[in-house]
Order: structure tokens, then sequence, then C-alpha cells
């Protein structure tokens, strides 16, 4: 562990922060006509403020938790969990009930029962999920209902962060870069790429991080794109999964990890070189030149009233390919670490034109300068934008480049 | 120190693994896929079902032991992977683009990199063989907004929940699959018992996690299957979840639970440590694991051929033990498959959750009151001589 930087809590006002985002959804809920929404999705449940312990997403279905959220302005949410520890104080004992099992039909019958008490007379009912047993059957179970898509109100609830959501995006990226310290330096060759998760997951949880949400990814990339494995659009193969693949003198690392604390995720990506003396050479450094220039055309444009697509076409004016193809310029960054806006990416320009940048909203910019042949610089940036411009999250260098 | 060897000069492919990961031949894991796709194809032709559609990774795994970017929680339902009975082929959705992450027997025209616009995989969609053709087609998951995108694809296609079918699938193991969750249970074991050499008076819960997940990773795979739950036991009160910086005292019980992902496959175990003085555990806590042992045993006892879930609820309830706050046993292979019995489950649908042979069922007890409590987990494999146990460490100092 790297001494003096261990990471100091912020304070935050979770009790704020939790009714305030309950007051966009239903805000956001209003403006799309939902009178109750049924979510399932762990990073929703998250956001409407009930926790679960983090697992593989091959666990969580079955042990799953259900959340309601009603119109009724204040009004607490109503969750039935298997992990009652995951509901704050806020919500009242009587909202808080054993667990649903909407994998099997009788769960299902149960939820249904449980929307007619909570939810009474709703019109229009969002769900964010579907599973097996709903399929099919929830029309005949709710007569008069017309069922909704959630996603379209958590997704706009969602997309713009409140100043105690910000402070724990902050944190979250505090414990990630300071395990990502104790992890550069163990950058040598010999070293194998589960000895690198391992040093970075021993180090977020000391930390005091709430969970690890990904793989973490030492992406050795070669120089050049035919010298990899195939590509289904012949780009840089990226990310690729991690094992016990072992590193050499000169690989070039494309680093990406990522974490939560408080339900909030951080994003880390950094490039990397293998060696006990790392020296990029003179034409990968101006890689990295390049890279700067293209974030440094970004940030000039990011301002409240700017749209996405302001941003995407700053970026293509230092570089015309300035993200790996299957990826992006950027994207959201809150209670998932991959969520709307996305910028830059296969949904086109006249999409990134639709959406307008709002002080509060967070995003990571991941440009990528790639020069075949001679490798290429990628690194992550998390911004929130502020009244007046910016503000950035990421605080970590840029060696062996910077 | 100074580097001569000029960068550039250097070989870029990298090299695969060559340790513990799946690419190692104990398991022969090709002919592994082969054998799960072919159950699933001939449940797919039996209940008539054209093509499906699969959001879930356990799922994707079973059809096609891909190896993708692993990822923890749930993430919003997209279809990443299809089966087309007609075909037998396999389309898989690529997170890195590269053909690295895929199984042999898929082809590189059969994968497709990822997207972020849901009409470029409506179009992969169309141009796969037989989806556009397809009467019925199968969903492990579904939302509205998937619905609404390949509705007005597929206008004619019945669409049908197939999670029901994959889970009574997955809950059968293969010999190979048996071979895998072994392994998995081993390299759990071997976390967690890094773990429980850390338990000591002054060390942090979330230190007891750390260890556990860094020793994991050591041992060669990054995937946990749970975060896992490292947390003192209080007397009287309900066993708490969520690890936290709390600091274990000289007398503590504390949980230690954890799994570990080999091959997709799940181990996961959990015992209850004591947190020494010198002096070893007190009577009370003793008495937690002796409680521990009863009902478990008596639960493991109906873990044979022919019982349900409810013959092992009735069997933790005949123990004395009050009611369990979390499931009693569940399925395991990849990932959880769903409880056996336990809390909001009906008697009809534990009745309903069959126990047969080359089951994997990982059974679990809390026990509390006045005694110190005991948390504990083990995973037991179904065999027509009863059930044999896959997770074997010891309990330490609480039942010496």
């Amino acid at each position: 562990m790297s001494p003096g930087v261990l990471a100091t809590a912020p304070t935050v006002d979770f009790a704020r922060m939790r009714a305030e985002r309950r007051a966009r959804l239903r805000e956001a809920m209003a403006a799309n006509g939902l009178d109750a929404l049924v979510l399932i999705g762990p990073s929703n449940q998250e956001y409407a403020g009930i926790r679960q312990p983090a697992a593989d997403a091959m666990r969580m279905h079955y042990e799953a938790a259900v959340v309601i959220i009603t119109s009724r302005p204040d009004e607490a949410p109503f969750v039935w969990t298997p992990f009652p520890e995951g509901v704050p104080d806020d919500v009242p004992p009587d909202h808080v009930h054993g667990p649903l099992l909407l994998e099997f039909p009788e769960g299902v019958d149960a939820l249904a029962r449980a929307i007619g008490d909570v939810a009474p007379g709703a019109v229009r009912i969002g769900f964010d999920e579907i599973t097996t047993p709903m399929m099919g059957v929830l029309p005949g179970l709710l007569a008069g209902v017309d069922l909704g898509d959630a996603t379209v109100a958590t997704g706009a609830a969602r997309i713009v962060k409140t100043p105690d959501e910000v402070a724990c995006l902050r944190h979250s990226q505090h414990i990630n870069e300071v395990a990502m310290y104790d992890v550069e330096a163990a950058l040598r060759p010999g070293v194998r790429q589960n000895e690198l998760s391992a040093i970075f997951l021993r180090g977020v949880f000391e930390q005091g991080a709430s969970s690890s949400i990904i793989d973490p990814i030492w992406n050795i990339t070669p120089l050049s794109v035919a010298t990899g494995s195939f590509t289904a659009n012949g780009d840089v193969g990226f990310p690729l999964a991690s094992n016990d693949r072992f590193l050499r003198e000169g690989d070039l690392i494309l680093c990406d990890t990522g974490i939560t604390w408080m339900g909030y995720h951080s994003d880390f990506g950094k490039t990397w070189i293998c060696s006990v003396d790392p020296k990029p050479t003179a034409a990968q450094r101006e890689c990295f030149t390049r890279w700067n220039e293209v974030i440094e055309a970004v940030y000039t444009t990011i301002k409240p009233g700017a749209t996405c697509g302001d941003l995407v076409r700053a970026a293509a004016g230092v570089e015309p390919k300035h993200a790996l193809r299957h990826f992006y310029l950027g994207h959201g960054c809150g209670c998932d670490s991959g969520e709307p806006p996305f910028i830059g990416s296969d949904l086109g320009i006249a999409y990134d034109d639709t959406v307008e940048l709002v002080p509060g909203m967070v995003f990571v910019l991941e440009p990528v300068v790639w020069r075949d042949g001679i490798g290429g610089y990628r690194s992550e940036e998390i911004v929130v934008v502020t009244d007046s411009g910016f503000d950035t999250l990421t605080t970590y260098g840029y060696s062996p480049f910077g | 120190m100074t580097v001569t060897t000029p960068m550039t000069d250097l070989l870029t492919t990298p090299n695969i693994g060559t340790g513990v990961l799946e690419h190692r031949d104990r398991v022969d894991f090709g002919a592994l896929r082969d054998a799960r796709r072919a159950r699933v194809l001939a449940e797919m032709k039996a209940r008539g079902l054209d093509a499906c559609f699969f959001g879930r990774e356990a799922n994707a795994r079973y059809v096609s032991g891909v190896r993708r970017l692993w990822t923890a929680q749930t993430r919003p339902f997209a279809p990443g992977c299809l089966l087309v009975l007609e075909t037998g082929e396999v389309e898989l959705l690529s997170f890195s683009a590269s053909y690295e992450d895929m199984p042999a027997e898929v082809g590189p025209d059969h994968f497709f990199p990822v997207t972020w616009n849901p009409m470029n995989m409506m179009d992969w969609f169309a141009k796969t063989p037989g989806v556009l053709d397809a009467r019925r087609i199968g969903f492990d998951g579904l939302s509205p907004y998937f619905e609404g995108l390949l509705r007005p694809l597929l206008p004619d296609a019945e669409f049908v929940g197939v999670e029901d079918m994959m889970r009574e699938l997955r809950r059968h193991k293969l010999p190979q699959e048996i071979s895998c969750l072994r392994t998995a249970a081993a390299l759990a074991e071997s976390a967690l018992y890094a773990a429980a050499t850390e338990v000591r008076p002054g060390v942090s819960e979330q230190h007891l996690r750390a260890a556990f997940l860094e020793r994991m990773c050591e041992l060669g795979t990054s995937q946990f299957a749970q975060q896992g739950t490292f947390t003192v036991i209080d007397r009287g009160t309900p066993l708490r979840w969520t690890t936290s910086d709390r600091v274990l005292a000289a007398g503590d019980a504390v949980a230690l639970a954890g799994g570990v992902l080999w091959a997709g496959y799940e181990g996961s175990l959990a015992r209850t440590w004591w947190c020494g003085n010198g002096t070893g555990p007190s009577e009370a806590a003793r008495a937690g694991f002796t409680r521990w042992r009863a009902v478990v045993d008596r639960v493991i006892e109906q873990c044979h051929i022919g019982a349900t879930g409810a013959d092992l609820h009735t069997a933790y309830r005949a123990s004395g033990e009050p009611e369990p706050q979390m499931s009693i046993a569940y399925s395991v292979g990849l990932g959880h498959e769903g409880p056996l019995a336990g809390p909001g489950m009906s008697p009809a649908l534990e009745r309903a959750q069959a126990v047969d042979a080359d089951m994997v069922l990982a059974v679990r007890a809390f026990v509390g009151g006045d005694d110190h409590g005991f948390f504990g987990e083990d995973m037991v494999l179904v065999t027509t001589d009863g059930p044999v146990p896959i997770t074997t460490i010891g309990h330490g100092p609480l039942a010496s």
C-alpha cells in the first residue's frame, strides 16, 4: 500500500442523496406518464436507495430484490428482498418484505398482488426487466394496467447527478486510483495478469471499496492489429478477458478497472508499458501528444448548452478516428459504469446532437489515438459538467508517457 | 537499470495463459461444449423452439462456452447469444470485437462486435439464418425496451420464456461439469483459508475480504462468484451480509463466506472462524458450531435421489432451529441455479424442486440465539449412493 494516500471517505449526506434521487425519479415518471415503477435491475434499485451485496451476474438473478416506486410524493420505496440490511432507515419497516421469487410463477402472482396493494389505481406502470414467468402473463394479472418501459424514467433521472452523487463518484475513483499506483509499480516482465488483479483487488478492498464490478483488464496489446487475434471490425482487440498469462518486456498494456463505492462506479483506463525501465518510443510519444490535443479540444468544448455532438466534432477535428470502432469517445458514469450519454458511439452524430450538456452530467472520456505498427495511447478521464464548464474526477498521471 | 533491446523488435503477439484457467486440458472443454449444446438443442426441439436468445451470461456460457469480459451484478437485458435450432449454430456478441474470446466451433463469421445502437443488433439478428423464419423463439429474460425493438422484426413469432428450461438443464450436471465444480470449490476453499488465517484481533472485516480475493487471484482466476461476507457475528442478531471496516476483537466469531468462478463454474462455501486471544473458543461458541452441524447434517442427509426441496425444509425445521433468513439449499453450477427450499417459496414450489443424481447443491444454515452464532455453507454432489461432499475444508478452532 502506498503510504500517505489512504482513502478518506468524503462527507456525503446519504439521506439527502436518496431523497433527491427519488424526487428526480418521480419527476421523470410524471414526464413519461408512469404511475409506478417496478425495478428489478440492481443499478436502478441502487438509484432508488436499495442495495444488495455484489455478486456475479450469474448469481444475482436468483438472490434478487424487487423495488416499487409509487407516484405519491415523498413516499418511501416498497422493497421485497433477501437482504433487509440493504434497506436504509428512511424506508419504514412496513414497506420491507421477504423476497419475491420472480423466476417462478408464484412469485409473479405475488408481485401482481403487491402492485395492487401499493399502487392501486395505477394506469401505467413501468418495468425495467421481464423474467421468464412474467412473459405473457403480466397483462392478464394486471388487467387494465398499461405496461411500459421503466428505463425511460430511470434513464432521464440518472443522467444528471446531484452534488452528493458526484462526491461518491469522486471517492470511488480515488479508491481505484490509489490501488492502481501499487499495480503500476508491479508492472515488470514476468508478472502475470492475475497477480496484477490480486494487487488491485486487495488494494481497493483495503481502502473500503463496496464492490468490484468488472474483471480487471490488463490488455496485452500488439503494436499492430494484424499480429493480434482476428477482430470483427479490424480495430484493436480490447478489452480482452484477463487470465494468468504473463507480461513481457515492452508489452503495451491498456488497463481498465472499475469498482463501486456506495453504489457509484469508478472507471480507470491508462496506457502503460511493461518494463523495468518503461520508455515509449518517439512515435508512441507522438500518439500521446496527439491524444492530449484531442482531450484538450474536447475539454474546450464542455460547457452547459453544448451538445455531445459538439464534443465529437471537437475530437474529430484533431483526430478523425479518435475512438475504437466498437466503443465511443465517452460514456456516462453513475450507478452503472457505462450508462447514457453514449458520446460518439454507433448511435451516430444525429443522436449525439440531441443530448445537451447540463450541469451535473458526469461522463468518462476515453479517446484512443492509434498508429498501426507503432501502438497508441488510451486514457480515461471522468468529468462533471459545471455551471461554468467542467471539473475532472480523474487525477492519475500519464506515466510513462507524461 | 537500462534496457538495450528496442521495444519494436520484441515479439508482440500476446501469449495465452499457461496455468490454471480453462486452457488446460484436464477437462475436454470442446467435448463439454458440444454435449451442453446438444442438450439445449434437443430440449428446444422437444419444446418446438426454433431459436433462443440468451441475455444471461450463464446461459450464454452453457450453450457456447464463451468467456467474455466478466462483470458483477446484472446488466440491463440484451441478447448477446443466439442459438438456432435448424442450423445448430451459435451467434455471439464480443465485447472486445476480438475472436480471442470465442470458442473454436463458433466460426469467425458468427460473432459480432459490441454495439450501442440496438438497430445494429437487430440487423445482426435479421442476417442470422433461421431467425426471421422462426415461429417460436425462446428468451431467458427480456425488457420492455428490447421487446419493443424485437416485435417489429419478428411480428408473427411467439416469444416464450426459457429460463426454466435452462435451469432444469443446468441443474443436471455432466461428468466434466462436476470436475469443473470440484476445481472451483478447491480454489474457493484455498481463498477462504487465506482469509481464515488472517482472523485475529485488530484486523478489519474488509481486510479479510481483501485476503480472500487476493488469494483467489493468485490462484489464477480474478472472477468471483460472490464478493462474500466477512462479518463478526454478534450474539442474538441475524447474520450481517455486508462486510464493513469493523475491527475484530478477541472472542469474536467471524463469518467467512465467498465464491470463485472457474471456467464459469462456481465454487462457494462459508465457515465461521474463531478470533482467538490465546485461550481458544468459549463453550458458547462451540455450542453454535454443534447446533449448526446438527441442522446441516439433517439437511444433507435428505440430498438423495427422489427427495425434494420440501424434504430439505422439513429436515431443517426438525432440527428445532428457527426458520432461516436465506435459502436452505440451491443448485450450483454455472452460477446460482435457483433455490430448492427457503423463504418466499410455497410448499408446492419446494415440492417441485426435485433432488436428482448429478446435481450439485449448496446447503447452508445460520444458527444464532443465546449461543454464539455460526454460519456455514457446503457443496454436495447427489449420487446414486447418496450425498458426497465437494467442499471439505475444516471448521478450525470452533470444531476442535
